[in-house]
């Protein structure tokens, strides 16, 4: 382990750091963009980079921006992130009262402690479930795939019928080019072009980035209005004095963080629930509470990187954030399961992550205030600059200007999508685990001569199948509802 | 220029409440993805006939459940009319459209156009002077520092530092 932590002192791990924690901060902090954007725009960047160096980037600039979503919600009332949400419940309250200061420096321990948590569930669980995974075999791997594209319907859940058409979309787009098994050219158009299939980092960049800034421009003037604060080591001395907080929302933010398809954006919110039902004084909670603020705040760092553990260990993205990871992952040569946490990169990058999380600490420390005033910047001056990244980013995947069309197809399509209010995230996993399923089936009918009983034989496919079927029952039917008609 | 807006204010409308149509289009494409899959190996059809069949199958299983809620909306529009309210028609007529993001959409198509014949330092000064300055923003300075910082940093990170061969265009 010490290996490692003197590893992420060669090369340019450590500079790769901080700007991932510059960046990820800047981008949490503008509202709209969010850690999904910060990713996608960011992915380019670590094609020149080593594997280490590339995932270490990545997870300083997830970890810093989920982060910077907090400072917005609290000094402006305005969350940065999805994730954020909650943490203006109490955030804005304290800066109304002139505790804006105080507020943030809760905020930066909380999202802390929460993030470092959350590192540590990775490095002790992330290797027990990758080792679990060389017990199964193919059929049991496309049964997991399978729950994996059944949770597009608990992505989509409001909605579930149109998360699924837009899970049937990503999987069609995924069968565009050379099949995995047979080597047919299917859907290509007789290009050479598509023969390779959907090249996923523009498809993500225009998904996500561009897609996004065609959303902002439509917004006149700038983002908000920012304010001094000061008083933050005072609360960050707050947040230590109140370690059940800590631990139970750290535990809420870890196991939701887990279980794919809840994210940021759900955790933040159960978490604030949690804390308000075990606080000794509830009626402060909405009125400025400091376990109102923290409880948010931990729960979705040690979310941001708990999402992290299946896509590592199985393979399995739960949301769009660790779809782009798995994605970086598969562009450096590197498979998810137990090769992954056997590889001796390991140690480093689960240092390389506990850093990330002290880059954002001290950045948060002193600079949250200035950094704050980025969202002064007029949107129609931050639109082209967005649009510019989109195009570079997309370009630098293969040097193909080709890509970068693609990229403007899929950000006009994003735009439309999310207008409508068709579940993007869907379609996402949809791409990333069509091959991976089609390939499993496959193999397994191959192994079996044929014979398709060999998925419900084995324990574990039957398991996870009843899992599936779960899932998308309970996406479809409102249980409580018919719990409480049958119970009358 | 009025002509222009108005067009592209119809266009965004059109767009946004482009609900059904992308429902057609994904349904489109489900049959599509059908049809050919018929003309590879069993094996290679097998995956994209299924999705497509689900997915066709969802569609038709969303028009119905649209079907049945704009039934009620109606019958609730129609009493609300009565009332004096107004229709939701009238509500979405109302509503107001940017058309910012098309304008900053043929920004970035004609920077793509141009980006390999003319090269990427002229193309994309000229795309950071112009394209604030058609968003609205009017600080001259602001702009043209913004437009030569971001070249800058653009070419050092990808060009200098991750070797990507931008383009040269007429420098080539």
């Amino acid at each position: 382990m010490l290996d490692g932590l003197l590893l992420l002192f060669e090369g340019y791990t450590l500079l790769y750091l901080l700007a991932g924690s510059v960046g990820g901060l800047v981008l949490g902090i503008l509202p709209g963009l969010g850690p999904v954007f910060a990713l996608a725009i960011f992915l380019p960047l670590t094609f020149g980079m080593t594997p280490v160096e590339a995932l270490v980037f990545l997870g300083a600039t997830y970890a810093s921006c989920v982060f910077g979503g907090g400072i917005t919600a609290i000094l402006l009332n305005t969350p940065g992130t999805p994730g954020s949400i909650a943490t203006t419940f109490d955030g804005y309250p304290m800066t109304q009262k002139g505790e804006g200061g105080k507020a943030l420096g809760i905020s930066t321990m909380s999202s802390f402690i929460g993030g470092i948590i959350g590192v540590l569930a990775l490095a002790f669980l992330g290797p027990m479930l990758g080792e679990w995974s060389l017990k199964i075999g193919t059929a049991e791997l496309f049964m997991l795939t399978l729950a994996g594209i059944s949770l597009v319907a608990v992505t989509g859940r409001g909605d579930t019928k149109r998360g699924l058409i837009m899970g049937g979309l990503g999987l069609m787009l995924s069968f565009i080019g050379r099949d995995v098994i047979t080597g047919t050219n299917r859907f290509t158009m007789n290009t050479y072009y598509l023969e390779e299939g959907i090249a996923f980092v523009p498809f993500v960049i225009g998904i996500f980035a561009l897609s996004q800034a065609l959303l902002l421009s439509d917004e006149k003037g700038s983002i908000a209005k920012a304010s001094k604060v000061s008083g933050l080591l005072d609360g960050a001395k707050e947040v230590l004095k109140r370690p059940v907080t800590l631990i139970r929302s750290a535990i809420v933010g870890t196991v939701l963080g887990i279980m794919p398809g809840v994210g940021i954006n759900v955790s933040n919110f159960v978490s604030y629930l949690v804390a308000k039902k075990f606080a000794k004084d509830p009626e402060s909670f909405g009125k400025g509470s400091i376990d109102g603020l923290m409880a948010p705040e931990v729960a979705n760092n040690a979310t941001s990187t708990a999402t992290l553990i299946p896509a590592f260990a199985l393979g399995i993205p739960g949301g769009s954030s660790a779809a782009i990871f798995l994605g970086a992952m598969m562009i450096h040569g590197l498979r998810p399961g137990n090769a992954f946490f056997t590889d001796p990169m390991v140690p480093t990058l689960i240092w390389g992550f506990i850093f990330g999380q002290v880059a954002f600490l001290i950045l948060g420390l002193v600079f949250a205030n200035r950094v704050a005033k980025i969202t002064l910047i007029p949107n129609s001056l931050l639109t082209p600059l967005v649009g510019l990244l989109a195009i570079i980013g997309a370009f630098s995947y293969r040097n193909q200007i080709l890509d970068v069309m693609l990229m403007i197809i899929f950000a006009f399509i994003g735009y439309i999508m999310v207008k409508n209010k068709f579940p993007l995230p869907c379609m996402v996993l949809g791409v990333i685990l069509g091959n991976m399923a089609e390939s499993n089936f496959h193999r397994s009918v191959r192994i079996s001569g044929g014979d398709l009983s060999l998925f419900f034989e084995r324990p574990l496919a039957i398991i996870l199948f009843i899992i599936v079927l779960l899932i998308l029952f309970t996406s479809f039917i409102d249980v409580k509802k018919l719990i409480s008609r049958y119970s009358k | 220029m009025m002509r222009i807006k108005s067009l592209a204010k119809v266009a965004t409308k059109l767009l946004i409440d482009a609900d059904t149509f992308l429902l057609y289009c994904i349904a489109v494409f489900s049959v599509v993805i059908f049809a050919f899959s018929y003309s590879f190996p069993q094996e290679a059809a097998r995956f994209p006939q299924a999705v497509s069949v689900f997915t066709f199958f969802m569609i038709v299983l969303e028009f119905i459940t649209r079907y049945k809620k704009k039934k009620k909306i109606e019958a609730e529009d129609i009493a609300e009319t009565k009332e004096g309210k107004e229709s939701k028609d009238q509500q979405l007529e109302k509503k107001e459209v940017g058309i910012n993001w098309l304008l900053v959409l043929m920004l970035v198509i004609v920077y793509y156009l141009l980006l390999k014949p003319v090269g990427f330092y002229p193309v994309t000064i000229v795309y950071l002077l112009i394209s604030p300055w058609l968003l609205g923003y009017r600080n001259k300075k602001v702009i043209i520092l913004t437009a030569v910082i971001a070249t800058i940093t653009v070419w050092l990170i990808f060009g200098r530092f991750f070797y990507v061969p931008l383009p040269m265009g007429i420098f080539g």
